[in-house]
């Protein structure tokens, strides 16, 4: 027993064994105090419909075209005497808000198939009432306000159309803008604006004058925040639009401009 | 001088003890959250210990959250006195395709005790071969570019970045 213990190998196997441990014990520290988990890129989700251009002038032409068609059919005689202030509801539920003109402060609320002043209220239209009397139709409309008086701002930002309207872009200036990137910058100067840590939208800071960036109608001052329905609140946001820019044939752009949104709209040729 | 051969050989044996138990993965994670303060996140990698070296793999890189590239294998070694990271197949992303080809066959960066002031890199693919040195000192990084047919032929914009010196060797400097 004595030989082994003196046994300069078991001196040796000693000391390894120490140094092994203190690699261990300092490998343990590192693993207390070092992240454990991994980093992902957090996509934040900027899902919204995507932007089309639709006229919607014949439908709303065929609508009237319906409406007037109906009101003649339907309604014989108007009803004088009364007066409609309000309706809620579709064609079948709701109620109505009416008073008699000579006194237009007693009001009365009346619901599908109620009576009042021996009419039945049959239907509600979108800004008039059907009655019914004697198997005819009466048609109860709202008095025409004056727009001045009781209209009143929904929204602090008014978001104004371009007054160019549709600026043209071609794709041979895409084109040739892809393949010169630095003519870009030379062009244009863009920053991020943020609002806190958040990239709000893209603020231009210098446009060259005579330049196409310059024939778009966009301003010194102007910030970027929606392209494509789709609010820029990332770099990825923005290189999203410029990577599917080839296959568009419309652009939209919402600028903050004097603090009131101004809407771009550009055509690709 | 037994003595001192005792010694380096012990010190020897703690140094890779040392890089075989210390957690390749937490280094991995805190590099990471280094990295993201330059805006720069690496994501959906799938990470392995193989002992004296760190396996990442299907790495996807991004700066300020827009795709960059995708590393196919990365491996990353660390000794102290050699350290390399052998990159094998980045795929660059298709919005770099007005710059420069897309694929990069292989890269390696490599810091060694033996020239402590600079970090040395060599990479190769479809653009030509690069070498590059970043002086930690002087903070200057040299790129030297050999560049490819497909190179020479349809990226010219990329290359007049560059000074060509009398060798045909394209040259690009910039202190960071």
């Amino acid at each position: 027993m004595k030989k082994i213990s003196n046994s300069s190998l078991l001196s040796i196997l000693f000391k390894l064994l120490i140094l092994a441990l203190i690699s261990k014990f300092i490998s343990t520290i590192l693993w207390w105090y070092l992240p454990s988990e991994s980093l992902e890129l957090k996509i934040k989700n900027n899902i919204v419909q995507v932007y089309k251009r639709i006229n919607f002038s014949n439908m709303i032409k065929q609508d009237i075209v319906k409406q007037k068609i109906v009101q003649k059919k339907e309604v014989e005689v108007n009803i004088t005497n009364m007066i409609l202030k309000g309706l809620y509801g579709s064609k079948n539920k709701g109620f109505i808000i009416v008073a008699m003109k000579s006194n237009i402060n007693k009001t009365s609320i009346i619901g599908i198939n109620e009576i009042y002043q021996g009419y039945k209220l049959k239907s509600i239209l979108r800004d008039s009432a059907i009655f019914m009397r004697n198997k005819q139709n009466f048609v109860l409309e709202f008095k025409k306000i004056q727009k001045s008086k009781y209209i009143t701002p929904v929204r602090k930002k008014k978001r104004n159309i371009s007054s160019s309207a549709v600026n043209v872009v071609t794709k041979k200036d895409i084109t040739y803008y892809s393949k010169n990137p630095k003519q870009i910058w030379k062009d244009i100067s863009i920053s991020e604006f943020k609002d806190g840590k958040n990239i709000k939208g893209f603020k231009v800071n210098r446009i060259k004058s005579g330049s196409k960036f310059d024939a778009l109608g966009l301003k010194q001052g102007d910030i970027i925040i929606k392209a494509n329905n789709i609010r820029l609140q990332s770099y990825r946001d923005a290189m999203n639009i410029y990577k599917n820019i080839s296959n568009l044939d419309t652009i939209e752009i919402v600028v903050l401009r004097n603090n009131q949104e101004v809407e771009l709209v550009y055509e690709i040729n | 001088m037994v003595r001192l051969m005792k010694f380096f050989a012990y010190f020897l044996f703690f140094i890779l003890m040392l890089m075989y138990m210390i957690p390749k993965t937490s280094i991995y994670h805190y590099a990471e959250h280094q990295l993201k303060k330059f805006d720069l996140i690496i994501s959906g990698e799938e990470l392995i210990d193989t002992g004296f070296s760190l396996q990442v793999n299907n790495a996807s890189l991004s700066l300020k959250s827009v795709d960059m590239a995708k590393v196919a294998e990365m491996s990353i070694s660390i000794f102290a006195l050699y350290n390399s990271i052998n990159i094998d197949n980045i795929y660059l992303s298709s919005m770099a395709s007005s710059f420069i080809p897309l694929k990069i066959q292989n890269a390696k960066i490599t810091y060694s005790i033996i020239d402590p002031v600079n970090v040395n890199a060599k990479a190769y693919g479809e653009f030509g071969g690069i070498n590059a040195k970043f002086n930690l000192v002087k903070r200057l990084l040299r790129l030297e570019l050999s560049p490819s047919k497909i190179m020479l032929k349809k990226y010219q914009s990329t290359l007049k970045n560059f000074k060509k010196s009398k060798d045909g060797v394209y040259i690009y400097e910039k202190n960071i």
